[in-house]
């Protein structure tokens, strides 16, 4: 008897020691959220359970989707639009999802070197963002205008009442640069409990949880070349690859969402200081752990002068970046250097 | 009490399992292709296609989006769409060698008409394949 409870015992620790023997590796594309593709994927022991992990990923995306939705009312919900049109008028009850990632926003911006993310400035990125849609560039008078209505410090948030508020009634609040980044924490959040191995990229917001179930010990995200400057090989679009896990990995750059005049390249980032776009950089990858702090550090990068935003990096030290400068020069601090394919990390 | 033969058995299998566990962590894998490529639109099954036989897949839907995606030499590309960016045109093709290297990987996908054509790999953890 005692024989096969050892043998018993033996198959057990066989079984055991197969790394993820029943998960496979489930992925899905989600097209309704945020003007961009969802991209999900993660290891599940069957579709179903895939699948239901998906019914959660989308319940929470398409909430907060039509939370910060700055062009469309849903039905009582005071979302991003129904602020932008109320809280000049009298304070407007938001929900704790909106309201943290407000005053979050703020605490950055209050503090030093941070300011050139400016939630506040959406009047003048409306005049940018039609220029997008018809091709002809805002007018510098209208920029300046605008600019007269971008104040920070105009937009009370009232933390015991959950309220925001417009000192300034032609303030308007633009997310873009914030949104998708702590979207991708709060779904982190839900997954994290029921499949822990999975990673998400909201339209290049990626964040990557517990290691791949296949035997590597990383997830390997993608750097991908702009236009113009070498790749990892020739004949890839690949720039450099970062393999890790419990991670967030954000890209700000010129060569995704733009527009052309006279051969010019104007694309989507804008400088609060100069009301253009910023041109320091071709694009810049910010690795830190927080969603939210990986989106908002890119836009501020991005805009910063090279040198500037380097010495603000490493003023940071749970955060990394990868800086590819108008010149096509790559860089990287050590930390990001530490996971990148071409200083030889790899997902094993 | 135990034998010697329950030793030799117990042994053999935690034998196996250090073999296995060897395997998973270090046999150096890759992905491979399995030459079929596989469509959806909007998230939901299209079709799917063998890559040694060349034609053209007409991706028609209800709301008149509409795209062509050919198959020749073992590789797939976007050949039309009607799409405002025309950005899955830009992606080239994709083939069992070089998606690894494309920072689509094994993916064409068209945003405005959401539709993805997908390279089906067996996924056996390459240390260098990007997963996104």
């Amino acid at each position: 008897m005692k024989r096969w409870i050892a043998v018993l015992l033996a198959l057990v620790m066989l079984l055991a020691s197969l790394p993820g023997f029943a998960e496979d590796k489930y992925s899905t594309l989600l097209f309704d959220y945020f003007d961009t593709a969802t991209s999900f994927m993660g290891y599940a022991s069957s579709q179903q359970e895939f699948d239901s992990a998906v019914v959660l990923v989308e319940k929470e995306l398409s909430y907060l989707h039509q939370l910060f939705d700055g062009y469309h009312l849903y039905g009582e919900m005071h979302n991003l639009r129904y602020v932008n049109e109320n809280a000049g008028k009298a304070p407007v009850q938001v929900d704790a999802p909106f309201f943290t990632l407000l005053s979050l926003c703020k605490e950055m911006y209050e503090k030093p070197g941070f300011n050139r993310v400016n939630i506040a400035m959406g009047s003048v990125l409306s005049l940018w963002h039609d220029a997008r849609e018809t091709g002809i560039l805002p007018e510098r008078s209208a920029l300046e205008n605008a600019a007269l209505h971008t104040d920070f410090s105009k937009v009370i948030l009232d933390r015991e009442n959950s309220t925001v508020y417009f000192e300034d009634p032609l303030v308007k609040l633009d997310l873009g640069a914030v949104a998708k980044g702590y979207a991708a924490d709060h779904i982190r959040r839900v997954i994290e409990p029921i499949l822990p191995s999975f990673l998400i990229s909201l339209g290049g917001n990626v964040y990557a949880g517990e290691k791949p179930l296949d035997g590597r010990k990383k997830w390997g995200v993608s750097v991908q070349c702009p236009d113009g400057i070498p790749s990892i090989q020739p004949g890839s679009d690949i720039l450099e690859v970062l393999y890790d896990t419990h991670m967030s990995f954000v890209t700000s750059g010129d060569y995704q969402r733009f527009m052309e005049v006279d051969g010019v390249r104007y694309h989507h980032i804008i400088d609060p200081v100069t009301l253009m776009p910023a041109s320091h950089l071709r694009g810049v990858t910010i690795v830190c752990e927080s969603g939210f702090m990986a989106d908002y550090l890119s836009t501020l990068l991005f805009i910063l002068p090279y040198e500037e935003g380097l010495a603000l990096i490493e003023s940071i030290p749970q955060a990394g970046a990868l800086f590819i400068t108008a010149d096509g020069t790559v860089s990287m601090t050590d930390s990001v250097a530490a996971i990148a394919y071409t200083h030889g990390a790899s997902a094993r | 009490m135990f034998k010697k033969k329950d030793f030799l058995l117990i042994g053999l299998v935690l034998l196996l399992a250090l073999g296995i566990f060897l395997f998973q962590y270090t046999g150096a894998k890759d992905t491979r292709s399995l030459n079929r490529v596989r469509v959806t639109v909007n998230g939901a099954f299209f079709g799917e296609y063998p890559l040694d036989k060349p034609r053209d897949i007409s991706i028609l839907q209800d709301n008149g989006c509409e795209n062509i995606l050919r198959i020749e030499n073992g590789s797939f590309y976007m050949l039309r769409a009607n799409c405002h960016n025309q950005l899955c045109i830009g992606q080239g093709e994709v083939t069992n060698k070089n998606y690894p290297l494309r920072s689509l990987g094994t993916h064409i996908l068209c945003l405005p008409n959401r539709v993805d054509a997908e390279l089906l790999i067996e996924n056996t953890g390459d240390s260098f394949m990007p997963d996104i």
